[in-house]
């Protein structure tokens, strides 16, 4: 019965999200109808619960059932009521390109049919896995602690046992308080329905892979695309547990793929991606500490150069920068300035300050072991690597630049950390690095569908 | 023709692989007789060690050490030491095994037999649950007076047929869910022996070998054959090899899928299908059914004195389920606590005058057990 609150928990949200959106399209829509529910829904719960943080945060409201459905009401009453008021210029829909494809055969159907099949299975497990009492670490000491927390206190909880500090309190609070407001509705905590949500996440990554390849190539290159990226081990593990890194790949997906279509695309479309970007990079912000620290400044370098290189007029880079500028400063100038008053690391919970430089043995081994030897990634990494260097001009030096960049500037930009400082225990025990990784899956696997596609499409030519 | 071409390349690539499995040697042999130069072995304190045409003649006065630098490439289940000692001897056989720091190993012991014809100690190390055959260091430490003339050292692992048959096997064997599960997968992995598989997932890292090393040579042949035949024009097997990534990869998806699937059907059996009593929650046991029926005593309450007999995992899964009760230890200050929650404790019960005994020490106030949920767990509430 209390999963029933999950869908009508999900409806102001998705709301706020999708009017978001749509709005920002504006006359040149660039989404798919369902992608902008997906979109919507994910951008929407980030969204609303910064609100309804900074609302706490100066006093104007609290994280009581009340005060949460009033912030997201009158969120959901000004963009709808931006929406009513511009709808005459909001009526053009976007369609999917058309790809010359062959009609579907007798074993590609039943392939599908089977995989298809499989990956209900697998999820059906992983539902089962997910609503079972709290079990993992970082559930129990973070996610769905503070969760409760906010429910049960109805106000922002930073020391969770006073004089015990406030390590994990630096986290960005969208998914605790995603939780708390599930739990409100709910009349009480569920550990199933505030757990379920994480699924969704999964869902919504499956179907913007989807979307985006969609973009690209034919239905049945997306849905293969889509089965790759639901049968990457960790990553599913991901999807069935109460952690936040799944959360985090959808919204580095989006702000990220939205810059590389924007690359893609020409004219107005080109400003509506770059803009709905903007958007998905500020409330990257407000998703896990690491995106502050290693997502946001490679994202940015490169619309920076995709501005400068991109044949954009002075007045579309002066919009984008604009753009860019108001969505990252109103989510990290308040941010950091809460962070920054209320003495909350700056890092991945472990303050980034004070650590020493050294070399470290063992960590290459560890990430060798993790990546090439042990079931995380079933056969991806060779397939990455393969086909990096297989069509490596279309991987750099394409407009494809912008993934692969992205993932090398991330995953080096790590590297360095486990190897010199005092995280590196994070990379020998196998707790941290892997984590890195889970971000950067579902780019993988669009790169991956890119480059292979073009050595089939060259093999059969 | 597709698929003729796919059969064929796997069959190719399996052939290929299939040397290091069918006439690999199972047995290693370090054999010491007629040597010019002893090599790769390594004494300390031992009083006289000397290479004769019989083999290592090695009379010691002290407890000394013989250790030869291991690099078996096989597993070994049996190990046969020949050797001759008129005036006998005996000391621990012993070996470091993978993971091991500098100055630890594990050891067995052993014993020469005093006799002046050949003998031979076999030590069956199948039931030997820390022997590991990758081990870098194996060797003796030999008591003092000992006196031998060793000659021979064999490791025999298994047999042709287990070689196939348990790497099979092993391919579905499944970890349990575990608290790393959330950060790597072990995968499919392979092991050469009974003894082998059935202790797979009983030590960390588990004793296999992984099979993606398997999957890569296969592609890496795969890859290097149709690289081949296209730079010389003689066919292009690009759509082959992809057919048959594509096999590995829906292989390999299945496994892991089958691990997803392993991990809910035992939640559902030792969680969800019983009773709270007797709920047992992944390798935690009966803790989570404790702390849920333990909770319901801490409402209301700002604080509980929670005692168990590690910190780890049970502390914060117990402070997350009693939230916004907090839990404080026994020895701080429990001033004005009356709720003392204690988990799998057998030493820890009231004494006659209804306080509770830790170490001997009594630590709580007079109170009452007021639920026993099994022995040495329970909910303890002060008068």
């Amino acid at each position: 019965m209390s999963y029933f609150f999950l869908p009508i928990g999900l409806v102001l949200p998705t709301a706020c999200g999708w009017l978001l959106l749509r709005l920002v399209e504006g006359k040149t829509p660039v989404l798919d109808r369902y992608e902008r529910w997906v979109a919507g829904f994910v951008l929407g719960g980030i969204l609303t619960t910064y609100l309804i943080f900074l609302t706490e945060v100066i006093g104007i409201g609290s994280f009581s059932l009340l005060s949460m459905l009033l912030t997201q009401l009158v969120l959901v009453g000004v963009l709808g009521g931006l929406y009513w008021k511009n709808r005459s210029t909001l009526t053009k829909n976007f369609q999917l390109p058309t790809f010359k494809s062959s009609p579907w055969k007798m074993w590609q159907k039943v392939i599908t049919g089977i995989l298809g099949f499989w990956v209900l299975v697998k999820l059906i497990s992983g539902f089962i896995l997910l609503i079972g009492p709290a079990y993992f670490d970082d559930t129990i000491s973070n996610w769905n602690i503070r969760g409760k927390a906010f429910f049960i206190h109805q106000e922002l909880i930073l020391e969770l046992e006073p004089g015990k500090g406030t390590g994990i309190s630096s986290y960005p609070q969208a998914i605790s308080l995603q939780k708390a407001w599930l739990a409100h509705l709910n009349g009480g905590w569920h550990e199933g329905l505030v757990n379920s949500m994480h699924m969704l996440f999964y869902l919504a990554a499956l179907a913007l892979v989807f979307f985006a390849l969609r973009r690209l190539m034919d239905l049945k290159w997306s849905m293969l695309g889509t089965y790759l990226l639901s049968s990457i081990p960790l990553y599913t593990m991901h999807g069935f547990v109460a952690y936040g890194d799944g959360f985090l790949s959808v919204v580095i997906f989006l702000a990220l793929s939205w810059v590389f279509f924007a690359a893609r695309s020409q004219k107005d479309e080109r400003m509506t991606l770059l803009k709905l970007g903007a958007i998905a990079a500020g409330l990257l912000v407000f998703t896990k500490s690491e995106a502050m620290l290693l997502h946001l400044p490679p994202l940015l370098i490169l619309v920076g150069g995709l501005l400068v290189l991109g044949g954009f007029t002075a007045a579309q880079k002066k919009s984008a920068l604009l753009w860019y500028g108001v969505c990252i400063g109103s989510v990290l100038v308040p941010w950091t300035v809460f962070k920054w008053m209320n003495d909350l690391a700056f890092g991945n919970a472990k303050a980034v300050s004070g650590m020493t430089l050294e070399w470290h043995e063992g960590v290459l081994r560890a990430i060798g072991l993790n990546t090439l030897l042990e079931g995380n990634w079933s056969l991806l990494p060779v397939l990455f690597v393969g086909l990096l260097i297989a069509k490596w001009r279309t991987a750099f030096r394409s407009s494809l630049v912008i993934l692969t960049g992205f993932f090398f500037a991330v995953w080096l930009g790590q590297l360095p950390i486990f190897m010199f400082t005092s995280l590196y225990v994070e990379a020998i025990n196998q707790t941290g690095y892997a984590r890195g990784i889970i971000h950067l899956i579902p780019v993988v696997v669009v790169i991956v569908m890119i480059l292979l596609r073009e050595t089939i499409k060259n093999s059969d030519q | 023709m597709k698929i003729r071409s796919v059969f064929i390349t796997v069959l190719t690539a399996t052939s290929l692989m299939v040397p290091t499995v069918c006439f690999a040697a199972n047995t290693t042999t370090w054999t010491l007789m007629n040597l010019q130069k002893l090599e790769g072995w390594n004494t300390a304190n031992l009083t006289s060690v000397n290479l004769i045409p019989q083999g290592l003649a090695i009379n010691t006065e002290t407890q000394g050490q013989l250790v030869y630098t291991s690099d078996i490439r096989h597993s070994v289940d049996r190990i046969t030491i020949t050797y001759i000692s008129p005036l006998g001897g005996g000391g621990v056989f012993f070996w470091r095994a993978p993971g091991m720091t500098e100055s630890s190993v594990y050891q067995i012991p052993i014993t020469f037999i005093p006799n002046t014809a050949q003998q031979k100690v076999v030590l069956d190390m199948k039931d030997v649950s820390k022997w590991d055959a990758r081990s870098d260091r194996i060797g003796f430490i030999l008591d003092a007076g000992s006196q031998l003339v060793l000659q021979e050292i064999s490791f025999t692992g298994p047999d042709l047929i287990d070689k196939i048959v348990y790497p099979l096997k092993t391919f579905f064997k499944i970890d349990v869910t575990r608290a790393y599960s959330i950060n790597f997968f072990w995968g499919p992995l392979m092991t050469f022996s009974q003894q082998q598989l059935d202790s797979l997932y009983s030590t960390v890292p588990p004793s296999g070998t992984s099979w993606n090393k398997v999957f890569y040579v296969i592609l890496g042949l795969a890859l290097a054959a149709t690289v081949l035949l296209k730079k010389l024009k003689k066919r292009d097997l690009t759509v082959v090899f992809c057919i048959l990534f594509a096999a590995m990869w829906i292989t390999y998806d299945f496994r892991m899928g089958v691990e997803f699937m392993s991990f809910a059907k035992t939640d559902i059996r030792t969680w969800w299908s019983k009773p709270l009593e007797l709920k047992d929650y992944r390798d935690r046991g009966s803790f989570t059914a404790f702390a849920k029926t333990a909770a319901v005593f801490t409402e209301g309450k700002d604080q509980y004195v929670f005692i168990a007999s590690h910190g780890w995992p049970f502390w914060g899964s117990m402070k997350y389920e009693a939230y916004p009760a907090l839990p404080v230890t026994f020895d701080s200050d429990t001033e004005g606590i009356d709720t003392w929650i204690i988990f799998n404790r057998r030493d820890i019960k009231p004494n006659e005058e209804g306080r509770l005994v830790v170490n001997g020490e009594p630590v709580s106030p007079p109170g009452n057990i007021m639920m026993q949920f099994e022995p040495g767990s329970f909910v303890f509430v002060t008068k």
